[in-house]
């Protein structure tokens, strides 16, 4: 996987100053084979995770198998490992082709490489040890974070400095790529670093998906199609026009998204328009993209994959424009009535979404670029067999469509019995059908990939070696005015400046409760009784049994716990301003209800799969949170939350961490003024609970 | 291209497939309590077979079990322990001591649940449903076969319900809550000794010159379950059945069956009178539950007074069960001391020994 350092580096030195190849290509190699080493992984482990929720999880009880840990496991070294490492390889090869100039020395861009993967790495075990935090795409433990940030500016100073130096007419790809380069290591810093240590996420997360959307996967995954769709078709890009107004729409993705968010926080701008206009715009982008693939590939004869790869680039680019029909669909229904409104955020419908562009628009690029310059970075000239092209294809596209439409049907069916009001454990069970396909067909998506596994090494040891380096196609035509493009990095650079100071004001001027803050506002009952049944175990931990003091400490304990299971990722703390919402869960949240060092990180998960914990306090027994904690089928017979086994000492009682967090249980909300009334899951208008009781007055 | 179009073909069956699995959900044997609310017909539905025993599958065996018997795998956790359905000594109705509850008892337990405890409220079960489960509930006992129906006590005799200044039935609350009731005796005192004995004087009972110890704190009494429990401190503890007058007024009526609090309807339900007057009428059981809510509402939601003060820890330890033990067996006759406390309304009453159960805790606490 790693190419042997020296020889090579000198090999390529040599090779550059004879201008004859700028492409460090074993780099280039390194990454796809970390990315798809990367992929494998995140698919088991996304399996694995999936089975937990047909409650046969096979590692159920061990700590560091946690299903709750290895979802972020999941998420991250499929988001950072297979997708992050496949676009920089694919960076690596086309910022030095279209430049004509090196990256770096091939030693450094070597050592960053094996440091990125050296920091997944190091990630991974953080999630597994339970040092995650609960920053949505930015899990990794707070001491890995800086070297993130850091070894991401790098990477992408190495690969602006050719972008900036090179005397030769920029191609429209490359445009593209001046978004991601400028926007990386900024966004990590704003987005990973503040929120860890500063700032509290009253508004939309700067790493959340709308800018991940806009500032990655667009412009990212744009470029790449602008590069290897005329190689692979050997025909230039249809409309060069339509693609450099794509660009500028891609680069003012991100400053209307951020206008937007500023706009709903100060109140002026509805919640529902705040969504809507960034995402009208986002989708309005993709259709140049999409537009242009396709009047690419169409010739005479109609649709004709010239070569393997544009499979991949037409369905990957098919499945994104499903995906923005989904998310206008979704949008549509919000913007209907917005107070009534499906939830389709916190349904299967949102993890419909994200596997569709992730892995199928995003993810099927990628591959697309894989299966074209594999075979030439192997050193060889074709692929092994082209049947095996075929069937990777086959078995990753149709696992990833039945994945797709299952997921999205299981949407439906939550959304509409949440939005029935139906107790939650309906929902739980009226998905299991879903999950069993999903489950299943993670085998068959796993098979496809080990396909490609395989094929690369029959390629390897039996491919037919190519004598001569491989010549490409002429490049896609550039533009004759880069106005466009300095107009748009400028743009883009004032907008991110601009929320990095913006974030920076805000932590300087607002004060978030500290925690003997919080502490002080009360001890709850809870957590009194908790020190009189169970005395042995509690005055082990807190001597001088419930005080201020040692409330605060174990709600700072059960706090961490509760991000160190990624509790966060199934359980929202935000009461959303729809009816369904405010009447199973009450009120809706306000935003100065997180402003404490308790709250600041995220409340908004990926996906709602329990309830709503932000009114959490007293509305179910400590008694009743040690059983479920224990086992959380011995208590609700559907549920898919795992098992905590590690808060309880041999004898099953409660050990420090099991105390804690269901102290922290019992807290959450025990402010609002509504928590007193709170007892199970149900409506909160006063009508509604009177209802058939009249007769007792 | 050949390949294209069998890859198209493929994705589209396997498409139907998925989309043909997705109809049934009710189908899977995994799913099989899962959507009772769809094909639920009527509530009448035999419970053994419909809607009753889906949704006991569903809500309630976690923690009832299956054969009703409150020993669910996660009872082992929980105390007070879930109710034993085979038993059927329901706590709370609004029906005398000894006798079943009305259906509308348990369907308020139902759906409000019983604050404190592991029972959580399921408002949002269909009424269909909550009719179905009572009925399922029904079948674990053989007591409940035959049974006349129960008659409620009455519950719309409250003399001061058009009264919007509540301070006179709560400063009668007080004075029956001392001076008659002698509610101290497990419940906190929320006055002094002297002024008890100004209200038991005022009453025409003979005054006490003694008290017990901890007179402002709760006593632990067991229970027919064999659980050791304190009577609420209503200052400070959740009360189970809920908080409204109405529920106050309801317990204290019809007593809690099972537990040392007595029905007091019978005590108050023919006005005693004397030369001077009217010493209690049935109005005063709602003044009671005026004073008690009067008492709860100063419970404040946080506690950031001196902790080591008025929130000493009270010792009650519980014993978590080893995985399948079985609970401890109670007393066997459950209601004769019940009658007894009844029917000596003064302040004869047996006491229970504080001390004894502090040793009880100890033990089970070591081990």
């Amino acid at each position: 996987m790693t190419p042997t350092a020296p020889v090579t580096i000198e090999a390529d030195t040599t090779m550059r100053s004879a201008h004859t190849n700028p492409v460090y290509e074993k780099l280039v190699l390194g990454y796809f084979l970390a990315s798809l080493g990367f992929a494998l992984a995140g698919m088991l482990a996304g399996m694995f995770y999936s089975l937990q929720f047909l409650q046969i999880y096979p590692f159920t009880g061990i700590e560091l198998f946690s299903p709750g840990r290895w979802r972020i496991v999941h998420t991250t070294i499929v988001t950072y490992g297979f997708i992050g490492n496949a676009c920089l390889g694919a960076l690596h090869w086309i910022v030095p082709r279209l430049t004509g100039r090196p990256i770096l020395t091939n030693a450094r861009s070597l050592v960053l490489m094996m440091a990125w993967q050296l920091i997944l790495l190091a990630t991974v075990a953080g999630v597994i040890l339970g040092q995650t935090r609960a920053v949505p795409w930015g899990e990794a433990p707070p001491w890995i974070a800086p070297f993130i940030t850091l070894t991401l500016a790098m990477i992408s100073a190495g690969l602006f400095i050719p972008f900036f130096k090179t005397q030769r007419p920029r191609p429209i790809a490359l445009w593209y790529f001046a978004i991601p380069l400028i926007a990386l290591a900024p966004t990590h810093a704003i987005g990973s670093f503040l929120p860890q240590h500063f700032a509290s996420n009253t508004a939309t997360g700067i790493t959340g998906l709308g800018h991940m959307v806009s500032l990655f996967v667009m412009p990212l995954g744009y470029g790449f199609l602008y590069e290897f769709v005329p190689l692979a078709t050997q025909r230039p890009i249809w409309s060069p026009a339509l693609a450099r107004a794509g660009w500028l729409a891609a680069a003012l993705s991100f400053p209307i998204h951020t206008v937007c968010v500023f706009l709903c926080d100060q109140g002026t701008l509805p919640p529902s328009l705040a969504e809507a206009i960034p995402t009208l715009w986002t989708v309005g982008t993709a259709v140049t993209v999409i537009i242009n693939v396709f009047a690419t590939a169409i010739n005479q004869r109609g649709i004709h994959p010239a070569h393997p790869a544009m499979r991949w680039f037409l369905l990957g680019t098919l499945l994104y424009f499903v995906g923005c029909v989904q998310n206008v669909f979704g949008l549509a229904s919000s913007l209907y009535s917005a107070a009534s409104s499906y939830d389709w955020a916190s349904s299967d419908w949102t993890i419909a979404h994200s596997h569709l562009i992730a892995f199928g628009a995003f993810g099927f690029w990628l591959f697309g670029i894989m299966t074209y310059l594999l075979p030439k970075l192997l050193g060889a000239t074709k692929w092994y067999r082209t049947s095996w092209n075929v069937w990777h294809f086959r078995l990753t596209g149709i696992g990833l469509l039945i994945m797709f439409v299952d997921l999205a049907a299981a949407g439906v069916v939550q959304q509409h019995l949440w939005h029935s009001l139906t107790p939650w454990e309906q929902s739980l069970a009226a998905s299991v059908p879903f999950w069993v396909v999903r489950a299943t067909i993670g085998f068959v998506m796993i098979a496809g990939h080990m396909v490609l596994i395989c094929h690369i090494a029959m390629t390897t040891i039996h491919g037919k070696k190519a004598r001569t380096p491989e010549a490409e196609t002429p490049d896609t035509p550039a533009a004759k005015s880069e106005s466009l493009l300095v107009a748009g990095i400028l743009i883009l650079a004032v907008s991110l400046a601009t929320v990095g100071f913006m974030r920076w004001n805000s932590v300087a001027t607002r004060h978030d409760k500290t925690l003997m803050d919080l502490a002080h506002e009360g001890v709850t009952h809870e957590f009194i009784e908790l020190a009189e049944r169970f005395p042995n175990q509690f005055y082990e931990y807190y001597p001088n049994g419930p005080t201020i003091e040692s409330f605060a400490s174990a709600l700072a304990l059960g706090r961490a716990t509760f991000e160190a299971e990624a509790c966060w990722h199934c359980h929202t703390q935000r009461v959303r301003a729809v009816s369904q919402d405010i009447a199973r869960w009450g009120p809706a949240t306000r935003a100065d209800e997180y402003q404490n060092v308790l709250q600041r990180r995220a409340s908004l998960p990926t996906r709602r799969i329990g309830p709503d914990l932000s009114k959490e306090a007293g509305r179910r027994s400590n008694d009743w949170h040690l059983a479920h904690f224990f086992k959380p089928t011995d208590v609700v017979p559907t549920s898919v939350m795992p098992a905590y086994p590690w808060f309880f000492d041999e004898d099953d009682y409660p050990n420090r961490r099991g105390l804690a967090v269901i102290t922290y249980m019992q807290w959450l909300g025990s402010t609002h003024p509504e928590s007193s009334d709170n007892h199970g899951e149900g409506p909160h208008e006063p009508a509604a609970t009177t209802v058939g009781h009249g007769t007792q007055h | 291209m050949h390949s294209h179009r069998a890859t198209f073909a493929t994705t589209a069956i396997a498409c139907l497939v998925t989309l043909a699995g997705c109809g049934e959900p009710g189908d899977s044997a995994v799913n099989s309590a899962s959507v009772g609310n769809f094909n639920a017909p009527t509530a009448t539905t035999d419970a053994t077979t419909g809607e009753g025993s889906r949704a006991y599958a569903m809500y309630c065996v976690g923690c009832h079990g299956s054969d009703g018997d409150g020993n669910g795998p996660a009872a082992r956790f929980l105390r007070p322990r879930p109710r034993n359905f085979q038993r059927a000594n329901f706590k709370f109705s609004s029906t005398r001591a000894g006798q079943l509850p009305m259906d509308e008892d348990l369907s308020r337990t139902i759906t409000e649940g019983l604050k404190g405890t592991a029972m959580s409220g399921w408002k949002l079960l269909p009424p269909h449903t909550v009719t179905a489960l009572v009925e399922h509930i029904k079948t674990f006992s053989t007591k409940w076969d035959g049974q006349a129906r129960a008659i409620a006590l009455p519950q719309d005799n409250d003399p001061y319900r058009t009264t919007p200044d509540k301070t006179q039935a709560i400063a009668r609350g007080e004075r029956i809550y001392h001076g008659y009731a002698a509610c101290w005796m497990c419940h906190p005192s929320y006055i002094s000794a002297s002024a008890i004995n100004r209200h038991l004087v005022a009453l025409e009972n003979p005054a006490s010159d003694t008290f017990r110890d901890h007179l402002h704190q709760s006593v632990a009494t067991p229970n027919t379950e064999g659980e050791v429990l304190f009577a609420p401190d209503f200052r400070r503890d959740f009360v189970r059945a809920g908080e409204d007058v109405a529920s106050l007024y309801r317990s204290i009526a019809a007593g809690i069956t099972g537990t040392a609090m007595p029905m007091w309807i019978d005590s108050m339900d023919v006005p005693k009178a004397n030369a001077s007057g009217q010493l209690v009428t049935p109005g005063d059981l709602w003044a009671m539950a005026y004073y008690v809510q009067s008492l709860i509402q100063q419970r404040p939601d946080r506690i950031t007074a001196d902790l080591s003060n008025q929130y000493t820890p009270r010792d009650r330890p519980q014993r978590i069960l080893a995985p399948g033990e079985t609970p401890t067996p109670p007393p066997q006759e459950p209601s004769a001391p019940t009658e007894e406390f009844l029917e000596d309304d003064e302040e004869e009453t047996p006491q229970p020994s504080n001390s004894d159960h502090q040793t009880n805790h100890a033990a089970e606490n070591g081990s």
